[in-house]
């Protein structure tokens, strides 16, 4: 049992610390802290600079705009971006271009696709949308229907695709596709590029019950892809999506119990806000997210040393999803409680983050937040596989109980 | 960097569960509930050295850390282990370990060599400490002390405002009461300690060797509990392997399935964060809060991980004749230990507290 990280990964945490404070205006106090005029002019040149250090897509390779950074470093960098308030992923989309579509390509992409896709995703010139789950295909994702037929000039896609987090934003989707309607389930399915801004395809921003337009549907009429723009074989996009699927594992938890973790401090500047800083009920809630949050940082670790040393964490990762959820869920409602008869008078500035906890330097007093964050969080135990879901795969693969009978 | 047990440890796994499997097993422990007919197992485990496994090596300890000490409570817990194992060699053990190994040294020897047993009360706030310097007067009394009815000496956490003292009574001394109680878990024992003005022992400590040393004896039972889960959990599944009924294995259905998706998180998130606490407090790279927020979490997911065992079980998990209800006993007992770390781990302290030294309660949030 070694939690000791090594030298080399000690130094780089180092180096993180000093781009960071090189960087960052000396009254940084988190991005958290910006009103929305400050973001808008914050957010796009913050994410030149990470480009142009590499630190945009640090685990890409170095020769398509990366550092090549291994699992630890990766975790190590994500958590002191987070630790000082710095967004890590600035724009809405960059998580699917770099942490899904990115490395997809590097696995399974030709070197034209890799060429063509990796530097233009880096430069924002193509923000990506995830298009895999359809009105009829949610849990059952191998369910889908969008069809794509070949024709001369390209895939001709008909269909429709649900649930693209930062659709709207979107100008390219990355998608999921039966391409052999005589083959069932998960067989006739391929991986296909889409750009969005062409007359067949028409996006439509979902406001969710948070009121935000966070997600999209796409409805594609004879949409045309590139014959190109495949990746990995025909019909063969069942073992392209899992395998993205396993990407990231182990270099993100720590930095999300951390971020768990800022939020905890907030709840209870609200807590003192709200003259409850000493009602014991209250900090005995407290307690036990700050208990949870300290057992989301232990599993994380196991997982990143998992991952470090080459072994597959596997269904851990339902077991921290599930955890995750419960916990958002809990921290929010505690939020709520404290919030009390102001959720019928809301007040304070919008938030920033749907996904995710507020970041470093939020303010505590915002009610309009806290609803938000709330209502945002009963989507965690539904999205990224649900609740029910993940149980069954902790029950089926680390349990070994019997799977599910389908009819 | 490992997250996991290097080869020593597995090694010191597999014997020691092997040892509990062959001369404790689970089955068997059910009816020897006494320190008598428990005793040849004691002695094999004093052969193999688990009674001074955190000891130093000049008093015929084997010089090893919580870890190891972890390992081996974490097997006594698979097997529901009766006896005053995590008392001695976890609670007393750990607490004396603050103390100045010169003068511990009186009690250590003979803890180290199986022929006293020791145990810990972590909430003295009934007992009056009258006097100054090494040698003390007790007055006054403790609630139910685990293992209190086999031990010889009472190590006592005594807090007073800002004053914390290490207190060692011998329990066979004039003007020490004791009663046994009938408390939930028939496995183990527990008596309360009146005192009429006994005589007992201060250990010199500073209070950072206080910390660490309340911080270990909240992981031993953590370990215990952990340990315990697993076995509830492993037991529970198998059950919902083997019992069928509508024709199928009724793990099958997904309301039996999800309980032990669940179970099995409760499991890895006590886990994870007891083996986590206990590198960082033999690294001493953690908090000081960071045990009892590991313990607290150990307490609440064995509670709930046994509840749901019995759940699962059926009606068969409710009779006495099952083993399921003895970890569900098991579970009430130690959560209640737990919970007289006070006030260490109290809900209340586990919220950014600083060492137990100085009993700051609560420090501002960080604007």
């Amino acid at each position: 049992m070694d939690l000791k990280y090594p030298p080399a990964s000690e130094e780089f945490r180092t180096e993180i610390r000093g781009f960071l404070d090189e960087h960052l205006p000396d009254s940084w106090t988190g991005v958290g802290a910006l009103d929305p005029d400050a973001l808008n002019e914050f957010i796009p040149q913050w994410r030149s600079v990470l480009a142009e250090n590499g630190l945009l897509a640090p685990h890409w390779p170095e020769k398509h705009g990366g550092r090549g950074l291994s699992v630890v470093e990766q975790s190590i960098l994500i958590e002191e971006f987070v630790r000082r308030g710095a967004p890590h992923q600035p724009a809405a989309n960059d998580p699917f271009g770099i942490n899904l579509l990115g490395p997809t390509l590097l696995a399974w992409g030709t070197p034209e696709q890799q060429d063509y896709f990796l530097p233009r995703t880096l430069s924002g010139e193509i923000r990506w949308a995830q298009g895999y789950s359809e009105p009829e295909a949610g849990s059952d994702l191998f369910g889908l229907r969008t069809r794509a037929e070949r024709t001369e000039t390209g895939w001709r896609v008909n269909g429709q695709k649900i649930w693209q987090t930062a659709g709207v934003t979107a100008n390219w989707i990355f998608m999921l596709v039966r391409t052999d309607p005589e083959l069932e389930r998960g067989r006739g399915i391929s991986f296909l590029l889409l750009p969005l801004d062409q007359e067949g395809v028409e996006v439509r921003g979902i406001t969710n019950m948070a009121g935000q337009v966070e997600f999209s549907e796409v409805f594609f009429t004879d949409a045309i892809a590139s014959h190109d723009h495949l990746v990995g074989a025909l019909n063969g996009g069942a073992r392209v999506a899992l395998t993205l699927l396993g990407f990231e594992r182990g270099a993100s938890g720590i930095a999300a119990s951390l971020r768990n973790r800022i939020e905890l401090d907030r709840i209870w500047g609200l807590a003192t806000s709200q003259g409850r800083a000493d009602d014991p009920r209250i900090r005995e809630r407290l307690a036990e997210c700050l208990a949870d949050v300290h057992a989301q940082r232990s599993v994380a670790v196991k997982i990143m040393t998992m991952a470090a040393n080459g072994e597959d964490p596997g269904a851990l990762s339902s077991v921290v999803k599930l955890i995750a959820s419960t916990y958002r869920q809990s921290a929010t409602e505690l939020a709520l409680d404290l919030v009390g008869n102001e959720v019928n008078d809301l007040d304070g500035g919008e938030p920033q983050e749907m996904l995710q906890p507020q970041s470093l330097g939020f303010d505590a007093d915002s009610s309009v937040a806290w609803l938000s964050d709330f209502l945002n969080a009963r989507a965690i135990s539904i999205y990224g596989g649900s609740s029910e879901i993940q149980r069954n795969t902790i029950a089926e693969q680390i349990l070994g109980l019997p799977r599910d009978k389908r009819s | 960097m490992r997250f996991g047990l290097d080869e020593d440890q597995s090694s010191l796994q597999a014997a020691v569960r092997q040892l509990f499997e062959r001369h404790a097993p689970l089955d068997e422990t059910r009816s020897a509930f006494n320190m008598s007919s428990h005793q040849g197992t004691w002695e094999r485990m004093t052969d193999m050295g688990l009674q001074g496994l955190t000891l130093p090596d000049e008093v015929g300890g084997s010089d090893a850390t919580l870890l190891e000490l972890g390992v081996a409570l974490q097997e006594a817990g698979r097997v529901l282990l009766p006896g005053p194992f995590l008392a001695s060699a976890g609670l007393a053990t750990s607490v004396l370990g603050a103390g100045d190994t010169r003068t511990t040294r009186a009690w250590t020897e003979r803890l180290a060599a199986g022929q006293l047993i020791g145990t810990a009360c972590m909430d003295a706030t009934g007992v009056t400490v009258q006097g100054t310097g090494d040698r003390v007067v007790l007055s006054g009394g403790t609630g139910p002390v685990l293992s209190g009815d086999v031990a010889d000496v009472l190590v006592l956490v005594s807090t007073h405002e800002s004053d914390v003292r290490l207190v060692v009574v011998d329990l066979a001394a004039p003007g020490v009461e004791s009663r046994v109680t009938t408390g939930v878990d028939p496995s183990r024992g527990f008596a309360e300690f009146t005192f009429d003005r006994a005589e007992a022992s201060v250990l010199d400590s500073d209070p950072a060797a206080v910390d660490r040393a309340l911080g270990a004896a909240a992981l031993c039972v953590a370990a215990e509990q952990v340990g315990a889960a697993e076995a509830v959990l492993a037991m529970t599944v198998d059950y919902a392997q083997t019992r069928h009924q509508f024709g199928r294995p009724i793990g099958s259905f997904q309301a039996v399935k999800h309980r032990c998706a669940d179970m099995f998180v409760d499991v890895e998130r006590a886990r994870s964060a007891v083996m986590a606490a206990t590198h960082d407090l033999v690294a001493e790279t953690g908090s000081a809060a960071e045990p009892y927020m590991a313990a607290g979490t150990a307490s609440r997911s064995f509670g709930r991980v046994a509840r749901s065992a019995i759940q699962v079980h059926g009606a068969i998990g409710f009779t006495w004749e099952h083993n399921a209800p003895r970890f569900l006993k098991r579970a009430l007992s130690t959560a209640a230990v737990v919970a007289a770390f006070a006030p260490a781990t109290r809900a209340v302290r586990s919220l950014e507290t600083a060492s137990v030294g100085d009993r700051k309660v609560v420090q501002e949030a960080v604007g």
